[in-house]
């Protein structure tokens, strides 16, 4: 017989929902950082350093103590590399406890998207009841490169054993093997295609007819929104206090309060010089940022709401997520098949959802998505795209502006929707929800909510 | 092993760990019976004499000395002992003794290693110098030095004459005359340690040592610095250094370079004579006992109170310079920090103050880089109230106002978990008012830091009417965590620090409104050994909080204080000290001017005078503050006085003070004072006769 006391408590057991019904994972609460334009304010600040800020302070919100966390998924798109898995590194500088697991999930701009669900899956398969999950980048930080004749002949310098081979070797430098390759521009590029992330917008602006005029005035729509939704952006952001500068960021700081069209209208394009329309005003900006979200099993969640003192009310269940491949040259419309896909798993319509956010990666890309969703695939080319599902009401998109205003930290950016979503959500009491961003390589991924 | 060691010795032969291959060296162990520390007392070492003669018959190859304790080698000679030398022959006969012992480690024959493990300090470092090697673990606790100076003393078993052989003679004098620990990142860097490794391999490390010893003696290196004209000028470069530093008011540090410097030009016997002469005659210096009655008292302050369990969390509201710098030393002692504000700017600059602190307080760890990043992240800022529920502690320091500091508190107290500890970081408000607002006015304390908070080494424990004694012990327990000197004072105006600095400040602008300079009085001050003087201590405060503070006395005791027209007249003007770069001084680049028009001396007050106005209202305080039961006894004035005010050290404290001068003919001449500048001067009825 063994004592009553005596038990070790070596594996917490999950909490088991009433027979027949299915562990759901719901979103408890959560926070990010403002995001900040590279090479500004956040700069000091690693990617790991970013996440550990929002992780602690989505923790504290929902007043979940670190040791009741299972499991801590993060996503981060370039990786940093003094910090081989980010999540980890992160999640113990942050103080959660030794025996509590993390990884680092990468799958490009829906990195943070893709971290939500996974939690989603460690929860519905039993394997959490607590997940802290979201995502960190720091673009400021990404490296710049050696070119490979430069790694090469440092190499064969090493290799070289008398002074006049050192000497031959040392002969065969140039100076262009000191250019550096700037690993963002790199990260932007898809090798598989050789377009960057702005020429694959460019492919949609040409197909599907999208005029300069529209991108911009999306664009202008979006900095005006976010404008206006400053207050209610606050909500979410944690300030992030610069030790090594004293200065702090507070307010996302790439959102444009003065913009017009007449500015827009005069940058000249980014991508194609000549005849393209994706400017660096219609593209989502560069900026470092992180967002951590607490997602859980529903009835630990509930529990949880009843019992700890300051614990909030869950804000949204997540109903499903799915993700798509399409054309890497028209990455744009990862939307536009991700986002029907989801829904059709949960048996929605498209006139269901009360709110919509598709990540701006570039004004014409979300306007391709729109009236690709609208219309059907217009030209017929990618097999596979759904019938039209029907227009989407532009009161219902965006509502907060997006990543035109406050910029795309990568990693961040899917983690950032599902929050703010969910907080919008539960502002307006609307029942359901849809968020969802194309990913460079040619890929769409789509998050439902619906209202706990 | 030669001798098996008796029941209750302290230094004992331990059989090697490390199996075959250390062959031939034997382990000297120190584990001091009956004491948590070891330390160099007559019994210990003549114990050591006798081991050291075992170690002499042959048989060994190798010496190698550790220590029994956990976390420290040696904790240095017993202060009490010292404390109990009541003549110079016999202060010289103790050191002789302790040299000639130690010495021994160095003339064996064979090599001799120090596994340094912890604290090194004092004696024991002495004792490490003796030895042919030294080597030192990784461990934050791992300090070593000569702090012998601090006590108005100088190294008293050879340290002086072996130090500069070892470091130079520079780095020597550097040590023994600030008395500065180092981690063993320095001790490495300068030399004093040959090499350092994890404790784990401490003693293979402190075989490998003796080994490579045995094979090749280390010999003293030649010294560009060594040379006979370099020498004379590094020294007389020290001396000027620590007469800036002292103002010759303290001998030992003079000594001290003196000394060094001997070792390089006279034989070891010579030079240890004079050491030990030098010993015996400073530790009967009055500057030497005023130095080690305050050593006594942070002793007796570091005991008691009840510490916090590691790793807490600790609240702070409000994110000025107090609150980082409270959040900075937190973290840096492995406790956790959130920082609360309203206002998002205001996170930036406590994010640099903290990060400031938490430098300061790990510079001499091992892994620095390391453990600041972990540091750093164990802080973290917010402008909201989630996140204190596991606070184990709450400190308030936000803007002085009741209105303000009662809804900070309401909404704090709503937020922690029922366990958690309430302390304000006040200076001017009344902890019984404060407590008002609470529903556990028990658990609520005033817990008052004194700025810089990294620099400053009291903390004044307020209790109200309501604290618990409970509450007064973990208050306690957690400034000694902090690594500060707690003080238990009463919650009146002021508490102690504050109340007995107002006289000292008001009667300095009676001085400057009677004719004297600015600079006059400061000079005044500064020659008594203050570290600063009334003025510029104003100006580094703010004129703004000085005045609402002299408001605040003015009110509570009418007869004795008022506000000065002319602090009134500079706050108007909006000069308000450093922060404005005007007040009684200019702030510009280079050092601070008196301000014109501003009292220009008409040289119609003597220095005395100056000094007797300033510094007896002070000590009047004093006595009502005792005799009031604003603080629990007079050796809470002198760590309080000495600690938070920087009263002058070597003068013990401003009791000490008191009872050094005579309280008789202090008393007569603030009658003589009072006579002549009126009814402020008059003693109170309370003052010792004696």
């Amino acid at each position: 017989m063994t004592p009553a006391g005596g038990r070790k408590k070596t594996a917490r057991r999950r909490s088991t929902p009433a027979k027949g019904s299915v562990r759901e994972a719901v979103v408890v609460g959560g926070c990010r950082t403002p995001f900040g334009r590279a090479g500004g304010v956040l700069e000091p600040l690693a990617a790991h350093d970013l996440g550990r800020l929002a992780m602690v302070e989505a923790l504290a919100r929902c007043a979940v103590d670190p040791g009741e966390v299972d499991h801590v998924v993060m996503g981060c798109a370039g990786m940093p590399s003094d910090a081989a898995n980010p999540a980890r590194v992160a999640a113990l500088l942050g103080g959660l406890p030794q025996r509590v697991p993390a990884y680092t999930v990468q799958r490009n701009c829906a990195s943070g998207m893709e971290a939500v669900a996974q939690a989603e899956l460690l929860i519905r398969s039993g394997r959490a009841d607590v997940v802290l999950c979201g995502g960190m980048e720091s673009m400021s930080r990404y490296p710049a490169e050696f070119p490979r004749s430069f790694r090469l002949k440092v190499a064969s310098l090493l290799r070289a054993k008398t002074p006049w081979a050192r000497l031959g070797v040392l002969a065969g430098f140039r100076p262009a093997d000191l250019r550096p390759e700037w690993g963002l521009q790199k990260g932007l590029s898809d090798p598989s295609c050789g377009l960057n992330m702005g020429e694959t917008a460019e492919v949609l602006a040409r197909e599907l007819g999208i005029s300069r005029e529209e991108q911009d005035a999306f664009a202008l729509r979006s900095h005006e929104r976010a404008v206006a939704a400053s207050d209610r952006l606050a909500e979410e952001i944690v300030p992030v206090p610069v030790a090594d500068t004293g200065r702090v960021l507070g307010r996302d700081d790439a959102v444009r309060p003065e913009q017009s069209l007449e500015q827009l209208a005069r940058l000249r394009p980014a991508f194609d010089r000549r005849h393209g329309s994706v400017t660096a005003g219609n593209a989502c900006g560069i900026t470092d940022g992180a967002c951590a979200l607490v997602v859980a099993e529903r009835g630990w969640a509930e529990r949880h709401a009843a019992r700890r003192r300051g614990a909030p009310q869950p804000l949204a269940r997540v109903a499903a997520w799915s993700v798509a491949g399409v054309d890497p040259r028209r990455m744009g419309l990862g939307p536009a098949r991700a986002l029907p896909m989801a829904l059709a798993e949960a048996s929605w319509s498209l006139a269901d959802v009360d709110l919509l956010e598709i990540n701006e990666a570039f004004a014409a890309q979300v306007l391709a998505v729109l009236r690709v969703l609208e219309e059907g695939d217009l030209l017929q080319r990618h097999a596979g795209l759904p019938e039209a599902l029907g227009a989407v009401d532009p009161s219902r998109l965006n509502v907060n502006g997006g990543a035109i205003a406050l910029g795309h930290p990568v990693g961040v950016s899917g983690a950032r929707l599902v929050l703010t979503l969910a907080l919008e959500m539960r502002r307006r009491g609307v029942a359901r929800g849809a968020a969802t961003l194309c990913v460079g390589g040619g890929q769409g991924m789509a998050v439902l909510l619906e209202a706990p | 092993m030669t001798a098996a060691s008796g029941g209750g010795s302290a230094w004992t032969w331990v059989p090697s760990a490390l199996g075959a291959p250390d062959e031939g060296v034997a382990f000297l162990r120190f584990d001091q019976p009956d004491s948590p520390v070891n330390l160099l007392s007559e019994a210990t070492l003549s114990e050591l004499a006798l081991r050291l003669d075992e170690a002499a018959t042959g048989e060994h190859r190798a010496v190698v000395v550790t220590s029994g304790k956990e976390e420290s080698f040696i904790a240095g000679a017993d202060v009490d002992a010292i404390l109990a030398v009541d003549s110079v022959r016999e202060g010289v006969r103790a050191s002789a003794l302790g040299q000639d012992v130690l010495r021994r480690l160095s003339t064996l024959g064979i090599p001799t290693v120090a596994a340094i493990h912890g604290a090194c300090v004092g004696g024991g470092a002495e004792l490490a110098c003796w030895c042919d090697g030294r080597v030192a673990s990784t461990s934050d606790r791992t300090r070593i030095g000569f702090p012998e100076v601090r006590l108005g003393i100088v190294p008293g078993f050879g340290g002086t004459q072996t130090l500069p052989g070892l470091v130079g003679l520079p780095q020597a004098i550097g040590l023994a005359t600030t008395g500065r620990l180092l981690g063993p990142r320095a001790a490495r860097r300068i030399g004093l340690v040959d090499s350092v490794v994890h404790v784990d391999h401490l003693l293979a490390e402190a075989a490998r040592r003796a080994r490579e010893l045995e094979r090749s003696p280390s010999r003293s290196r030649r010294r560009f610095v060594h040379l006979p004209g370099v020498r004379a000028a590094v020294t007389a470069v020290a001396r000027r250094r620590v007469l800036a530093r002292a103002g010759g008011r303290y001998p030992a540090p003079l000594e001290a370079v003196r000394l060094c410097r001997l070792a390089l030009e006279v034989e070891p016997a010579r030079g240890l004579a004079e050491e030990a002469r030098a010993l015996g005659r400073l530790l009967q210096s009055p500057t030497a006992r005023g130095l080690l009655h305050v050593f006594d008292l942070t002793r007796t302050a570091k005991r008691g109170g009840s510490p916090p369990p590691p790793d807490s969390l600790v609240g702070v509201l409000g994110a000025g310079v107090m609150g980082a710098g409270i959040a900075g030393i937190a973290v840096a002692k492995g406790h956790r920090a959130r920082v609360k504000d309203v206002q998002a700017e205001a996170l930036g600059p406590a994010a640099r103050t903290a990060a400031r602190a938490i430098q300061r307080g790990l510079r001499q760890a091992w892994d620095r880089d390391v453990a600041t990043r972990r540091a750093l992240s164990r802080l973290s800022f917010t402008l909201r109230p989630e996140g204190f529920q596991r606070a184990d502690l709450v400190v308030e320091a936000v803007v002085e106002r009741l209105d303000v500091k009662h809804a900070v508190l309401r909404e704090v107290e709503a937020a922690v978990g029922d366990a958690c500890l309430l302390a304000t970081n006040t200076s001017s408000l009344s902890v019984g008012e404060l407590a008002a607002c609470l529903e556990h006015p028990e658990r609520f304390v005033g817990l008052h830091f004194f700025n810089p908070v990294p620099r400053m080494p009291l903390v004044e424990v307020v209790p109200g009417p309501a604290t618990s004694e409970d509450t007064v012990r973990r208050a306690a327990g957690w400034a000694i965590a902090l690594g500060k000197h707690p003080v238990v004072v009463a919650d009146a105006p002021g508490f102690l620090v504050n109340r007995l600095l107002m006289p000292y400040l008001a009667e300095a602008f009676e001085l400057l409104e009677g004719g004297a300079g600015v600079a006059e009085v400061d000079a005044a001050a500064e020659a008594f050994g203050m570290p600063m003087g009334p003025f510029r201590l104003l100006d580094e405060v703010g004129l703004d909080v000085a005045r609402h503070v002299s408001e605040t006395f003015a009110a509570a005791f009418p007869t004795r204080f008022r506000t000065s027209d002319v602090l009134a007249r500079l706050v108007d003007g909006g000069r308000l000290g450093r922060k404005t770069r005007r007040g009684l001084y200019r702030h510009g680049r280079g050092a601070a001017r008196p301000d014109h028009g501003l009292g220009r001396s008409r040289g119609r007050i003597r220095d005395g005078e100056i000094r007797d106005r300033l510094f007896l209202r002070m000590a009047d305080e004093a006595v009502r503050c005792l005799a009031e039961g604003t603080c629990r006894s007079a050796d809470d004035i002198d760590l309080a006085t000495v600690m938070g005010m920087g009263f002058p050290p070597f003068r013990g404290g401003l009791w000490r003070h008191v009872k050094t001068e005579g309280p008789r003919e202090l008393r007569a001449r603030l009658e003589g004072l009072a006579e002549r500048h009126g009814e402020r001067f008059r003693p109170c009825a309370a003052w010792p006769e004696g």
